[in-house]
């Protein structure tokens, strides 16, 4: 069964370490600074929390991840045997099929919703395990900055025990062309096709062309 | 279900709070900008940091769009017809909502809200719209009977960017669906209907007004049954949400539906009216993404219904309060005649935290007496010489041609759902190139449309003809709420049964949840009319 994310939290934020990578949770969370970025028309605080890849990369979300680019953003998990496979799967075809007219396959960040078990050796081998597509990311990080990135990214549910369950969490992308400060959400179960046409239009590209 | 009244509240002052604090509905409009939104923690976004004073900016009446001189077009006109030009250019412009504080917004013409088109029955429209703006859009005139072309489909995008710039012209014949003068609108409106960018396009100002009349209702008018043109005044009722340096503050990623702070209302923040001491017709237009409204004016006195969304009503209806879910309008009567030098507020009473909706449901909502003022009419204009309008309740307005069982031919369910932290129908995402439903041309079908749970509201709005709502929850809807509508709006676990009839277009149309930001993440199915 899967664990309470709201316990999690209260529990873990605390107990989860980062010392690994050379920081404290608390160290994490003080570093755990906003920047400012266009979002839909306007300067907004983007948060800008210190991450860690699968390769071990010590990253700031918005500065490393985000500024200036196109990119597609989700959450998963390693251990997740319900909506992750078939979600990753699609943003994937997708990707394939924006990259022609994008010039490159956009960005791919997948963020964990599991920081306690997905480190960045079990990133690694997730990523590894789907071969390693080039420009797809997987983040870890201290729990408390995954979790405001996904309250910030509306990666939520209104209702607490569905959102306290990670297992039944939204299989959704959120892509962003920095550039504009556009972002568009989707459920990736629209599928491949529709991705797509909405990240051609996000990207400024013509959908129809 | 989840009651957000009982939710956490956040910092801010509310009601109950100004009433401890001595100040009631005055209080909180001297203080403005003041709402009931009681933020949730973690999630909300950041409330408005700037403060004014309602009620010191008069309400503006939207200018009528000008005619221009024909221009060559590819729509299909109809040579034995009358047939007015417009052209409009959406592009960016600022606006002062808030006093003394200029707001880049989209609009048509560059105005929030944009022009009112003033249609005619029996004379054709061609309206050129231009796309001036660096991101995709697609004009649906909601109410309308029109061409699939000419619909609004959520991908017939006129797309930015271009050089010239991109327009379409859309043609809107303004004939009653089957030939019925009943099926004659009277408060049509506009709007973008881009596919998943309705809702930020909307926010930004993409709406307007397309008041329409006929023989009907200029008799009625010119026989002053209803109010002269002087008195008939719109008021369409939004929420926005700003950032400090005055820009619109939308939050792309609050996909639940998303609320403002300030009350909006021809595009002014909390504005004031000077009214005579007569009747007005005010055509209440609910224009925001995902508030819905509970109207009341703050002396309780009643007013009259004489119109539900684009249609006029079979008969005038008394009621002492009105709700309003997005998109749907209310054609009331308010009588100022006996209000003479004194002030009433136009007021929502309804309670509504979240994208979700209001607390409670639609048989008994979360509201709070006195409620929110969102238009101050100041009773102090002299009489003039017009003479006074005659409604009375239960008078026929416009004769009602009823859908009767023996027409339907097919019956459909649609359940509104929630999965995979989106929207959809009967499970399904909306994909543009997916029929979900093939009608016949000419026959009439019985729909089903149900609240897949959960607690959130949904108003549906289906495109091409008006449906009628035969039963609600099992039981056959009173008299007073047997009509047209194009939004019927579903409360937590409600199904409504309607009629609807399929006439005169073959071709796609949509039909989907008017929460702006459920129909942008795909809560909406298309129907094609065979």
């Amino acid at each position: 069964m899967a664990r309470s994310r709201i316990s999690f939290i209260a529990g873990a934020a605390a107990a989860f370490s980062f010392r690994s990578h050379g920081a404290t949770a608390a160290a994490a969370l003080s570093e755990a600074a906003s920047t400012e970025a266009l979002v839909a028309g306007s300067r907004r605080r983007f948060p800008n929390p210190l991450l860690v890849t699968n390769t071990g990369r010590k990253v700031r979300f918005y500065d490393d991840l985000v500024r200036g680019r196109f990119v597609f953003l989700t959450f998963a998990y390693t251990r997740c045997a319900g909506k992750c496979p078939a979600s990753l799967s699609r943003l994937l075809e997708a990707r394939a099929l924006v990259a022609p007219r994008l010039g490159h396959a956009p960005d791919l960040v997948t963020l964990t919703l599991d920081p306690e078990h997905d480190t960045p050796e079990a990133l690694a081998t997730y990523v590894a395990a789907h071969g390693a597509p080039a420009g797809w990311t997987c983040v870890t990080g201290a729990p408390a900055d995954l979790e405001r990135l996904r309250r910030f990214l509306g990666f939520t549910d209104p209702d607490p025990r569905v959102d306290a369950d990670r297992s039944q969490h939204g299989a959704l992308v959120a892509m962003g062309n920095d550039r504009t400060g556009r972002w568009q959400v989707a459920s990736t179960a629209a599928g491949p096709e529709q991705i797509a046409l909405l990240a051609l239009r996000t990207a400024g590209l013509r959908p129809t062309a | 279900m989840t009651d957000v009244g009982n939710r956490n509240r956040g910092s801010r002052l509310d009601r109950r709070d100004l009433l401890k604090l001595g100040l009631g509905a005055a209080g909180a409009a001297a203080l403005g900008g003041l709402t009931w939104t009681r933020p949730l923690l973690g999630d909300s976004p950041p409330p408005t940091p700037l403060r004014f004073t309602p009620f010191t900016r008069d309400l503006p009446l939207p200018a009528a769009l000008e005619q221009v001189d024909p221009f060559p077009t590819a729509v299909p006109l109809d040579h034995t017809k009358p047939v007015a030009f417009y052209e409009v250019h959406m592009r960016n412009g600022l606006a002062e909502i808030i006093p003394g504080v200029e707001t880049p917004i989209l609009g048509y013409e560059g105005l929030y809200p944009g022009p009112s088109i003033l249609g005619k029955t029996g004379r054709q429209d061609v309206i050129r719209h231009v796309n001036e703006l660096d991101i995709e859009t697609s004009i649906h005139q909601h109410g309308g009977h029109n061409a699939p072309d000419f619909d609004g489909y959520p991908n017939d995008f006129i797309e930015p960017g271009k050089t010239p710039f991109a327009f379409k012209d859309y043609l809107y014949p303004n004939e009653p669906a089957g030939g019925d003068p009943n099926d004659n609108p009277s408060s049509l409106w506009y709007h973008d209907h881009s596919m998943d960018t309705t809702g930020p396009n909307v926010y930004a100002g993409l709406a307007g007004l397309y008041p329409t009349t006929d023989a009907l209702e200029d008799g009625l008018v010119d026989g002053h049954v209803l109010p002269a043109t002087a008195f008939d005044v719109p008021i369409v009722l939004q929420d926005r949400r700003f950032n400090r340096d005055g820009s619109l503050f939308y939050d792309p990623f609050s996909h639940d539906g998303f609320l403002g702070d300030v009350y909006v209302v021809n595009g002014k923040a909390q504005p004031r009216f000077h009214v005579q001491p007569r009747r007005y017709r005010f055509r209440l237009l609910n224009g925001a993404n995902a508030r819905i409204f509970m109207l009341r004016l703050s002396n309780g006195a009643p007013f009259l219904q004489v119109g539900a969304d684009s249609w006029l009503l079979p008969f005038a209806v008394q009621r002492d309060r009105v709700l309003l879910a997005m998109a749907q309008r209310a054609d009331v009567i308010v009588d100022f005649s006996h209000a003479n030098g004194s002030e009433v507020f136009l007021e929502n009473i309804l309670v509504q935290d979240s994208g979700r909706g209001p607390g409670g449901d639609l048989r008994k909502p979360d509201v709070r007496v006195p409620g929110v003022p969102l238009v101050k009419f100041i009773v102090d204009v002299p009489l003039s010489g017009e003479k006074e309008a005659t409604i009375q309740a239960g008078q026929e307005v416009r004769p009602h041609s009823r859908i009767l069982p023996n027409e339907i031919k097919a019956t459909r369910t649609f359940e509104f759902n929630r999965s995979n932290g989106a929207w959809q129908i009967n499970s399904r995402f909306f994909d543009p190139n997916r029929t979900d439903a093939n009608p016949r041309l000419d026959t009439a079908e019985r729909w089903l449309l149900k609240n897949g749970g959960g607690g959130w509201w949904h108003p549906i709005h289906i495109h091409d003809e008006a449906h009628q709502v035969v039963s609600f929850n099992g039981r056959p809807v009173p008299p007073d709420q047997q009509f047209k509508s194009d939004t019927t709006l579903l409360g937590p676990g409600d199904q409504a049964e309607v009629f609807m009839r399929f006439r005169e277009f073959r071709g796609k149309y949509v039909f989907h949840c008017h929460n702006i930001e459920h129909e942008d993440m795909r809560m909406m199915g298309r129907f094609d009319v065979r």
